[in-house]
């Protein structure tokens, strides 16, 4: 994707949730919707400037990481899928399993193509032993269970 | 007054209190040392661990934490050329030629004093102007407040590296999310599409950990680059004085360069990465021997490293004051500040004056502390650098994380929140949106709000509006300095396409070079 798609799928995104916002506020009391009805201006209108300046060859041009985007993607994609996944988990197993499962799956695709993979999971588990042990033995934070509690 | 420094200085001279400036300062340097984990990210991970901490103690760690990370930056950028936080970015211009040239101990120790220095200087400005600035806060009214948060906001985005338009708009978003939760004034419940956990709003230290742990392990993840390899390094007797007498005969370079970090530093949004970078081009500039630069000049690792460092305690002189952070670190501890009942401004220095004071002392403790953990721990940092992939400690990170948000108010909601927020706050980070102008405004919108309101409600009670909003001093130098701050970056743009940038230009250019973020 290039840097000028970015900017105006991202300043018409902006744009769309500032509308939303403006309307949004219309229902709320006069003193409650100023605020969000005055940033909400200020957010359309910078926005506009944003994708405006962009169609016209004059938008900010930020530099993307270097190397294979593809690749880069699908890791990070793959990584927010398991962190959602981890996030899911974590009021029907409770937090300890579902902390297990989680760093064994994004040590996988952390670690994959690296040397020592089993190993770096071990030690990540056994440091989620340990703060896991630490908050709730020592500072007494009584954290969710799941079907286990 | 007396009292309360006693009790100040007996607080941090507690053993626990000098124990965990130690660890903090150890901490820091390992963290900085390590490309890919951050001051920030440090300290949003620490604060629920030190919510069950005695104030005193949750905040000298914090602090130490922060010291000793922008200090341990320059390990990598003079080891490996990799600046391990964005405040050591200038420091890479001079430290690894010399470490290349076989001078890195010399480096090490030149960064180690310039650190020690310039974070002293800086912290003595914290606690000389602190006090009386928090208590012209007292004179701070609802149209005043709203101006401040206008000039935070404008010039977060004047010194965003990346935009000044990205900039506005990420501070436009983050004052969006703010409206988030039940109405201030007349309790409207806005934008909680019927949740009841969004009622209070979104909750700003699982909001702070999402913003700045969970784009940064995505990234380290996403781009799984190997670090450098390390230039050796031996101990030399008698370095340390060989610097220091060096150094000694510069003292306008050092007394610049921490006067100029600390300034910086109280600019919110132009954190040490500006400050190293705007007191390396003023090394430049005055020096008389510009054509060693670059080229592995200590003068040049001396003024980055004096200016990041000053720019620590520059940053915290506006959030203790009056609520506005100066960097991302201190917008973390501005949340530990809430977290333990502490509202920043005059009280901070009164009601609570006998642990901000504490806190204030700590950090000339940790400054000390860097320079024998420095050069002590420097070798074994070293070796860690080169053997550590960080990215082994994502799911690590990702886990404290969750730990750290759900047990502040021991509510899975916060999970939630956290990483929503992180996911939302890594694709902004895609499309030029950096987390700290985003923060910023999440940090100033119920400041703004209730200044915005409530003086139109004066406004409305006295029939006029213009004499609410404009006809004040200290709201006329605010509006001052938001009308330049928008204008500043116009000019400089003016002044870039006719060649004539200066230092400003100069330095938005390394930046962007450089920098992923500022604050």
């Amino acid at each position: 994707m290039t840097v000028r798609t970015r900017n105006l799928i991202s300043a018409f995104s902006v744009i769309l949730v500032s509308v939303y916002w403006f309307v949004e506020a219309g229902n709320f009391r006069p003193l409650s919707r100023i605020f969000p009805q005055v940033v909400a201006g200020i957010v359309f209108i910078t926005a506009l400037v944003l994708a405006v300046l962009t169609l016209i060859g004059h938008g900010p041009v930020i530099a993307m990481a270097e190397g294979d985007s593809a690749t880069r993607h699908r890791r990070s994609g793959t990584l927010m899928g398991a962190l959602v996944v981890w996030t899911a988990l974590v009021p029907l197993v409770g937090l300890l399993v579902a902390g297990v499962v989680g760093v064994v799956l994004m040590g996988i695709i952390t670690f994959r193509g690296h040397q020592g993979t089993t190993r770096a999971i071990l030690i990540a588990l056994m440091s989620v032993g340990f703060f896991y042990g630490l908050f709730r033995f020592v500072l007494f934070v009584p954290f969710p269970a799941g079907i286990f509690g | 007054m007396g009292t309360m420094l006693t009790q100040a200085l007996m607080g941090v001279l507690d053993p626990i209190s000098l124990l965990l400036v130690i660890l903090g300062v150890g901490a820091g340097i390992l963290v900085g040392a390590l490309p890919g984990l951050t001051a920030t990210m440090a300290i949003a991970l620490l604060v629920p661990f030190t919510f069950g901490m005695a104030p005193i103690h949750g905040l000298v760690l914090l602090g130490a934490i922060y010291s000793g990370a922008i200090y341990g930056g320059s390990f990598s950028a003079i080891l490996i050329n990799t600046p391990g936080t964005p405040s050591a970015i200038a420091t890479t211009f001079d430290g690894f030629p010399m470490a290349q040239k076989g001078e890195a101990y010399r480096a090490i120790v030149t960064a180690t004093l310039a650190s020690v220095f310039g974070g002293v200087v800086g912290v003595v400005f914290l606690i000389f102007l602190s006090p009386p600035l928090a208590r012209a806060s007292l004179s701070f009214g609802p149209p005043e407040y709203f101006w401040l948060a206008a000039f935070g906001l404008t010039i977060i985005a004047a010194v965003s590296p990346r935009s000044t338009l990205k900039g506005l708009v990420g501070g436009g978003i983050g004052l969006l999310i703010s409206t988030i939760g039940i109405a201030p004034i007349e309790g409207s419940v806005r934008y909680t599409f019927g949740t009841v956990a969004l009622q209070n709003g979104i909750a700003l230290i699982p909001a702070l950990i999402g913003f700045f742990c969970i784009p940064e392990v995505l990234r380290m993840v996403e781009e799984s680059h190997e670090s450098g390899a390390v230039i050796p390094y031996k101990r030399q007797r008698k370095m340390v004085t060989r610097v220091f007498h060096r150094l000694l005969r510069r003292p306008w370079l050092m007394i610049r360069s921490a006067v100029l970090g600390t300034i910086i530093g109280i600019i919110p949004g132009a954190g040490g990465n500006i400050a190293g970078l705007v007191s390396y081009n003023e090394a430049i500039r005055t020096s008389r021997n510009k054509d060693a630069f670059g080229k592995g000049s200590m003068e040049g690792v001396a003024a980055s490293e004096t200016a990041n460092n000053a720019s620590v305690s520059g940053a915290l002189i506006p959030m203790l004051t009056l609520g506005v952070p100066g960097a991302p670190p201190a917008a973390v501890l501005f949340g530990a500040l809430l977290l333990q009942g502490m509202r920043p401004g005059a009280e901070l220095f009164t009601s609570h004056g006998a642990i901000t004071y504490a806190f204030l002392f700590s950090l000339i403790l940790a400054n000390l502390a860097m320079l024998p953990l420095g050069l002590l721990l420097g070798r074994a940092v070293a070796r860690l650098m080169q053997r550590v992939r960080v990215q082994t400690m994502a799911p690590l990170i990702i886990f404290l994380s969750m730990v750290g948000s759900y047990s502040i108010n021991n509510n899975i909601a916060d999970i939630y929140t956290m990483v929503g927020v992180g996911l939302a706050a890594h694709a902004l980070r895609k499309a030029g949106f950096m987390p700290g102008p985003i923060v910023l405004g999440l940090i100033l919108g119920p400041i703004a709000e209730q200044g915005l309101t409530q003086s139109l409600l004066m406004g409305r009670a006295r029939g006029s509006l213009a004499s609410v909003f404009f006809g004040r001093p200290i709201s006329l130098i605010l509006i001052a300095l938001t009308v330049v701050s928008v204008a500043a970056p116009i000019i400089v743009q003016i002044r870039e396409r006719r060649g004539k940038g200066g230092t400003l230009q100069a330095v938005k250019q390394l930046t962007q070079e450089h920098s992923e973020d500022t604050l």
